[in-house]
């Protein structure tokens, strides 16, 4: 119902010449998948699709077209709005140039956790009403299928759009899944806590899926990249992975938006959104901020107040 | 029970204006304090990236101290300040990934006050001591450089 | 070439055995687990075992005005590894060619391919992204060398022409006249639909004049540029060196890969892949066009569908293929 309504929406802009070009999801070969498509066609517009499987942040695909004249429309959830917004902030792409197509989102499913527990579904079995998802018919647990980020989802609606696909969800969700992602991590003890990063870390081969598929990490030159001087090495050792997270984490603090499409592009599925998502949740706690929520409040990197946390300072 | 003879090694990034100044006091004032720490100036607290402490870890250091002028006196007039924002979190981030806390430790030393520098290292020192060698985070390729 | 059957536990009772000593992919032990002992490590990469994520190929020193070398001799101890035809195919035919050229052969990889023994399990589960058929795989492939188990009835079936190297061979027992006739039938016809679905001889070729085609900048616009692919390849052997170290060192010898924008960036800042476009374009004529027309026809490619598989925005190779296949001599 909804895919026919943005059909239209997106028609219409094509016609109009509103946008030259769509930024959208597509279908695949393969029911559980979508990919990122571009349309600059009124006719391509059918191809458009939106299901709990539109996973990619198609904010990241801005970054192509900082310097050239197009209008764009994008479909954003409500975590890819926010990460237009955290863009728009940095500059890196004017507000008039774009049309966002806000999607209220229900979640994302998680393809692992979709086979394991529902191994004959196919899509049409899933429903989402208002009071939950159902799966023929019956209501079921969405911590069953819906991806680990998706659970804990503070931004169901997008905070900047143009036109809303879907109605206005009152409250997230998932609000009772908050705690889960982060505490087990907590409640460890430091060498534990190392142990279990060590274990991830060591399957790390440093192929950059997740930073290359973050709409924020648009650097020319990342440092990972970096030969002169070189702060990791090419080589996937343990210690080198987990520093290569930890700078990333670091250069992301603040700027963050949660959408979790890092951990859902990690081909050896470690959960890497765990590191930036508990930055954010310490800076939300000290520092009051969140990434991509309005253009006014400064970056909390760059601001200051007099009294900041200071007594680990000696 | 065997004395273990191994010393740690921290590396210290210094403010140029406060801390540097502060801990060439104590120098001059002779005030003893444990020979550990390997001093690198930079001009502000606020100029050190988080990646010079990566790398430091990275290249074996033991433990990291980093001192700036207390807040409100930065020379730069507000270096410090981002700077206790970013190390809050860098030090939030790093003892959540494993690392002890004990290795990284961060101070507000003006240039008057080389008696505290000389407490601060002794302090620092007192704490990695007992952690032993670094050996998370090092990078597995030992070279020269 | 010797074959046989044993029975489900006679042969984990084989496994468990050399346990200590067996790779087995990961492929292998998601689709059968209780091929995969609790001593018996896993590997996310068949390529894992001989061409390795990180290695060092020689150390070096300053001393007396000259550079010293000491070539690091590489030593492996003798192992099995257990994969599906697809992968064990990548080993035989693409990586050993690549590595095992007789002017430049790889002493680190020598050493590690000498001391492996290849278990290949037929596959019984292919995957909805698989297409080995489409070049020149098949599900029942085997190599006379390796040892070929392949699920059948209740029980497993055996083969090789090395029966000295698998004492399993023992412990099977022979097949009667029907259960040979069946698995013949079986392997036929894996073979005839394979021959049937086959890319046309004339790919290697038509993909090259296709060079300058605009379609290559429509199919690449959503890669990522991202490595998972080529890092999850069986076939992708490229790989980056550098010297750690500056007096005192090692030579070190990493993966790398083609969908890297730093990858082809030279000395002088010139860069002959710039763009997504290049690259992706150089990745599927490289396994499609370059490496067939270099090795008679072999795709560099085995169709085992892992890069599509784990790909963030499901870049589909065998897509990519077909679509500008169709455009070789504007044949609909």
């Amino acid at each position: 119902m909804f895919e026919s309504i943005l059909i239209d929406l997106a028609k219409k802009l094509l016609r109009e010449k509103t946008v030259d070009l769509i930024i959208g999801y597509g279908s695949t070969h393969y029911p559980f998948r979508t990919e990122p498509i571009v349309i600059n066609q009124e006719e391509q517009a059918d191809a458009l699709v939106w299901n709990p499987f539109c996973g990619n942040n198609l904010a990241r695909y801005l970054k192509y077209y900082k310097n050239t004249q197009h209008k764009i429309a994008l479909m954003v959830k409500g975590c890819d709005s926010r990460a237009v917004q955290v863009l728009l902030k940095e500059d890196q792409i004017k507000r008039d140039r774009l049309y966002l197509i806000g999607l209220s989102c229900p979640g994302l499913v998680n393809r692992e956790k979709l086979q394991k527990q529902f191994p004959q579904a196919s899509p049409e079995d899933f429903e989402w009403k208002e009071t939950g998802w159902f799966y023929h018919g019956e209501q079921i647990d969405p911590e069953l299928f819906l991806e680990k980020t998706c659970l804990r989802c503070r931004y169901p609606n997008p905070p900047e759009y143009d036109q809303l696909i879907g109605k206005l969800q009152t409250t997230s969700p998932y609000q009772t899944y908050q705690k889960d992602y982060l505490d087990p991590i907590d409640n460890l003890s430091s060498e534990e806590r190392w142990d279990r990063w060590s274990k991830e870390m060591r399957k790390c081969i440093r192929c950059y899926a997740c930073r290359n598929s973050c709409p924020l990490c648009y650097c020319q030159e990342c440092f990972a990249d970096s030969t002169q001087p070189q702060w990791v090495s090419p080589a996937p050792t343990p210690s080198d992975n987990f520093l290569f997270h930890l700078v990333r984490t670091m250069h992301m603090a603040g700027r963050c938006v949660e959408c979790g499409a890092c951990e859902r592009a990690c081909p050896v599925s470690i959960p890497i959104a765990q590191l930036p998502l508990k930055v954010e949740a310490i800076i939300r706690e000290q520092f009051q901020f969140e990434a991509g929520t309005d253009q006014e409040s400064a970056a909390p990197l760059l601001t200051y107040r007099e009294n900041d946390p200071g007594d680990f300072v000696k | 029970m065997i004395e273990s003879s191994w010393e740690p090694k921290i590396v210290a990034f210094l403010c140029h204006w406060c801390s540097y100044a502060g801990a060439d006091l104590a120098g001059v004032s002779r005030m003893q304090y444990p020979p550990n720490i390997r001093v690198i100036r930079v001009p502000c607290s606020g100029a050190i990236n988080p990646l010079y402490i990566f790398k430091a870890l990275r290249e074996g250091a033991d433990g990291v101290l980093v001192s700036g002028c207390h807040p409100g006196d930065c020379h730069y007039i507000s270096g410090n300040y981002y700077a206790r924002r970013k190390f809050y979190i860098l030090k939030e981030l790093l003892v959540w990934a494993g690392i002890e806390a004990d290795r990284i430790h961060f101070s507000w030393v003006s240039a008057s006050e080389g008696q505290k520098f000389s407490e601060v290292v002794t302090e620092v020192v007192n704490a990695v001591k007992p952690l032993g060698p670094s050996r998370k985070l090092v990078k597995e390729f030992s070279t020269d450089v | 070439m010797k074959s046989g059957k044993i029975t489900k536990n006679d042969l984990i009772q084989w496994l468990k055995i050399h346990q200590k000593n067996f790779l087995v992919t990961e492929r292998v032990a998601h689709h059968q687990p209780e091929l995969l002992c609790d001593q018996s490590k896993e590997i996310k990469n068949i390529k894992e075992a001989l061409f390795l994520p990180w290695d060092k190929l020689f150390n070096y020193h300053w001393e007396n005005q000259k550079w010293n070398v000491e070539n690091i001799q590489p030593s492996a101890s003798p192992r099995f590894l257990m994969a599906l035809p697809c992968e064990t195919r990548a080993i035989y035919e693409v990586l050993d060619r690549v590595f095992l050229q007789p002017s430049e052969t790889e002493s680190g990889y020598a050493a590690r391919r000498q001391g492996l023994k290849m278990v290949i399990v037929g596959c019984v589960n292919p995957e909805p992204t698989c297409f080995c058929h489409l070049v020149g795989g098949n599900p029942y492939w085997s190599h006379p060398d390796a040892l070929f188990i392949l699920p059948f009835h209740d029980e497993y079936y055996l083969e090789t022409n090395l029966p000295e190297q698998f004492d399993i061979m023992e412990k099977g027992t022979t097949l009667n006249k029907a259960e040979k006739e069946e698995i013949e039938v079986l392997r036929k016809q894996m073979e005839e639909k394979a021959n049937q679905e086959k890319l046309p001889e004339d790919v290697p070729q038509g993909l090259y004049d296709l060079f300058e085609d605009q379609e290559w900048e429509d199919l690449s616009w959503k890669c990522l540029n991202c490595g998972a692919c080529t890092f999850l390849c069986p076939t992708c052997q490229c790989f980056d060196m550098s010297a750690e170290g500056r007096l005192k060192g090692f030579q070190l010898k990493t993966w790398d890969s083609c969908m890297f924008p730093k990858f082809t960036l030279h000395a002088s800042g010139h860069n002959p892949r710039p763009t997504f476009k290049e690259r992706v374009r150089q990745r599927v004529l490289h396994k499609f066009s370059y490496f067939p027309l270099r090795e008679e026809g072999l795709y560099g490619c085995v169709g085992c569908g892992k890069c599509i598989e784990i790909c963030p925005v499901n870049w589909n190779i065998r897509e990519a293929v077909e679509r500008m296949v169709k455009k070789i001599g504007n044949r609909s």
